[in-house]
């Protein structure tokens, strides 16, 4: 059985309200805190941190052929080749999972 | 070119430069909303999975939404995980807060209504130039947002051709484009500092909390850790 429209359309909604509301929020909340420079050099963090936690979470939880994309992305990411990094990446977890 | 005394440029100059600066990004989104669009197909129809990808625009939400569906909808269990999954969201419009806050109105509402990683992360890049136009964030989430669409129609209509996507390594795009990002914010050996601590805080928190909240917590580690170091 398969949920009606009605119900889709509500939980699709509630989903949207939902992150609205973490979008906006953390905006609302740090734009109250007072700007000292542990909360300045704490937000200028934050956002590689972020992404720092996402790669070893899901690296984590990868294959070999995950970490050997990986480590090419970086390697040509870092020489400066980020458009190709990615598609290479890619290119090379399909070859080892031949 | 912007006037020296406006701190709130927004222009349709900068519009442009952070569409054509986020090319490597609509490519990667695509590809992301092509898996999304081939795994919501055995369970959701059209119209939800683009209505879905519009409004929601966070894949990894959306994966995990897509995990609970089933008749009838357990729908606060679907909010709940949405929120653990996406509530790292905070720290990226916090991280902008500073900024984003010269701008009056509607505008940084907006703006924050379709941000994500990738949007973020070329913006930043941009401040790192000197480049502060509010056009930069809003044309590469433009970009991205219509990638992200494209793709998750294009996958949902061509999933019965693709096969499993891992052959691909289409289940990898989304770690090898924060992959590169990260490697491109790389500002020298002091970034070494909190960012060892945020992926070891990463694998620690595996032990504390479930894995939604892992992003969360490792990221507040890391930003502290950096913030205690540099005070």
């Amino acid at each position: 059985m398969t949920p009606d429209a009605v119900s889709i359309a509500i939980a699709i909604a509630g989903m949207a309200a939902v992150t609205f509301a973490i979008r906006a929020g953390g905006f609302v909340i740090a734009r109250v805190l007072p700007p000292t420079p542990f909360v300045t050099s704490f937000l200028r963090h934050l956002g590689a941190s972020v992404v720092v936690a996402l790669v070893t979470a899901a690296l984590a939880k990868s294959d070999g052929a995950g970490y050997v994309a990986t480590a090419v992305t970086i390697g040509l990411a870092a020489a400066g080749r980020g458009t190709a990094a990615l598609l290479v990446g890619m290119a090379a977890a399909a070859l080892l999972r031949l | 070119m912007n006037p020296p005394l406006n701190d709130a440029p927004l222009s349709r100059a900068g519009v442009w430069r952070g569409i054509r600066t986020s090319v490597p990004l609509g490519v990667a989104s695509w590809i992301v909303g092509l898996g999304f669009g081939v795994a919501a197909q055995s369970t959701l129809p059209l119209w939800a999975a683009l209505f879905m990808s519009g409004s929601v625009f966070a894949g990894a939400a959306q994966f995990a939404a897509l995990q609970m569906w089933s008749a009838p909808l357990p729908f606060l269990p679907i909010w709940l995980s949405t929120f653990a999954v996406n509530a790292r969201f905070s720290l990226l419009s916090a991280s902008l807060a500073p900024w984003l806050a010269r701008y009056r109105g509607w505008r940084p509402w907006v703006a924050l209504a379709i941000l994500a990683e990738g949007q973020w992360a070329v913006t930043t890049e941009a401040h790192g130039r000197g480049d502060r136009d509010l056009g930069v964030l809003v044309g590469a989430s433009v970009v991205v947002w219509a990638a992200w669409m494209t793709g998750t129609a294009m996958g949902f209509l061509a999933s019965p051709l693709l096969g499993d996507p891992r052959r691909f390594g289409l289940d990898l795009v989304l770690v090898l484009f924060f992959a590169a990002t990260l490697t491109s914010s790389w500002r020298g050996p002091r970034d070494l500092v909190p960012w060892t601590a945020a992926a070891l805080a990463t694998w620690g928190a595996t032990f504390v909390v479930g894995p939604e909240w892992q992003v969360i917590v490792a990221a507040l580690v890391g930003a502290t850790v950096g913030a205690w170091r540099d005070a």
